[in-house]
């Protein structure tokens, strides 16, 4: 079953039951909530997404509630719960959905060691990936929505997820968070793609989530083999700049944006340099999305024959 | 800082990879990374090279294998590197110069 499968009342009735699962690539999520805005979002947001309405093994248990007390009634909050333990200060109900986006990515950094995580956008294209390491604000969820609206398969606007034995990349297809102006860059950009209704006053500004492409969640379980690490830095009026990146410097910013590499030990020194080896590296500077897009596709051309 | 007889091993909990012309090393009991330069990757290939059991090799040792002498490695050059893969940990003395 999809999650379009059911209506959004169904949903909302389910959610606000017994819970419901939705997959997302390699891991199952176990939500619940009452709140109809969570229902809502997951309509909107994973259409595609496989979702199961019974019991059963989930990797992750979370919530959405609300707080007991006067924050019921009075500037109402919302909790996020993990295994039924609040793990973030509340936030103001309106914020309820970009809440489940932000502690569902939570789950997985702080829960998941059989992969090796970095902070980073990952696109692919006939099997090759193209990962993107950054900061916050760096543009790589901006870069990475223009890139899946362009016809790169989306794995991840913000985790790397790197298969301990293989080194292949494997992805979640969640939805990609857009953030301030990139909203209106992407809805610009990308005039047919859905992109949800922006929450305001948030921690990070005014947010919104750019639907997956069905293609990107029919493939999401499919790996991809790393062949570009592109370090991507979105400055406004500068000229379009893909430069390449000594490789050594690149593994370095590579490790500074890992999750677990520290957790991991030697088997995470040899996955980063596999990828680092693997990957044409790149420093990418850029202000214009359709030239930045332009440039990873012809470095994308470079590659002769699909990985798989 | 030991003479130029004494003999180097690589410490067993280091793993390192060339990465282009640089080489990265990774101490699992430090967890720490680091980045050498081409005569301590050298250093460590003729090390990791050496025979199981022959306790190591001395400075004279390293100046004289093939990969040292093609990197142009001095004396002064080479010593320095081991101390300072010494100082990270990296390597270790197996056994003082007499």
């Amino acid at each position: 079953m999809r999650v379009a499968d059911v209506s959004v009342g169904e949903l909302h009735a389910r959610l606000r039951g017994p819970g419901v699962t939705l997959v997302t690539g390699r891991f199952r999520n176990r939500i619940t909530s009452a709140m109809r805005p969570v229902a809502e979002g997951i309509a909107a947001l994973y259409p595609d997404f496989p979702l199961e309405l019974d019991g059963g093994f989930a990797d992750f248990h979370v919530a959405l509630d609300r707080p007991a007390g006067l924050r019921r009634w009075y500037r109402p909050q919302v909790l996020f719960l993990f295994d039924g333990r609040s793990v973030f200060k509340p936030l103001p109900r309106h914020q309820a959905y970009p809440m489940l986006e932000w502690g569902l990515n939570w789950c997985v950094t702080t829960q998941v060691n059989h992969f090796l995580l970095f902070h980073a956008a990952v696109v692919a294209r006939a099997g090759h990936a193209l990962v993107m390491p950054g900061e916050p604000g760096a543009g790589k969820s901006t870069l990475c929505a223009a890139l899946v609206t362009a016809g790169w398969r989306l794995l991840s606007d913000e985790l790397a997820m790197v298969d301990l034995d293989t080194g292949e990349l494997h992805g979640l297809g969640r939805p990609v968070s857009l953030k301030n102006a990139s909203i209106d860059v992407i809805r610009a950009f990308a005039p047919d793609a859905f992109v949800s209704e922006p929450c305001h006053d948030t921690l990070k500004g005014t947010v919104a989530h750019l639907r997956p492409p069905a293609g990107s969640v029919q493939d999401v379980t499919r790996p991809a083999r790393p062949a570009w690490l592109v370090f991507p830095h979105f400055e406004a009026g500068a000229a379009t700049a893909l430069i390449p990146e000594p490789p050594e410097r690149a593994f370095f910013r590579l490790v500074n944006n890992s999750f677990n590499y520290s957790a991991l030990g030697t088997v995470a020194f040899d996955r980063t340099v596999d990828l680092v080896a693997q990957s044409g590296c790149h420093d990418l500077t850029y202000s214009r999305l359709e030239e930045a897009v332009a440039g990873l596709d012809t470095l994308a051309s470079r590659v002769a024959r699909p990985a798989h | 800082m030991p003479d130029v007889c004494s003999r180097w091993l690589i410490d067993p909990l280091v793993t390192y990879r060339r990465l282009g012309e640089q080489v990265v090393a990774f101490h699992a009991g430090s967890g720490d990374t680091h980045l050498l330069s081409p005569v301590s990757g050298a250093i460590l290939d003729v090390l990791s090279s050496a025979v199981d059991g022959s306790g190591g090799c001395s400075v004279a040792d390293l100046l004289a294998d093939e990969q040292l002498v093609s990197a142009d490695a001095s004396e002064a050059g080479v010593t320095d590197a081991l101390v300072a893969l010494a100082e990270t940990e990296i390597v270790r003395v197996a056994s003082e110069g007499e």
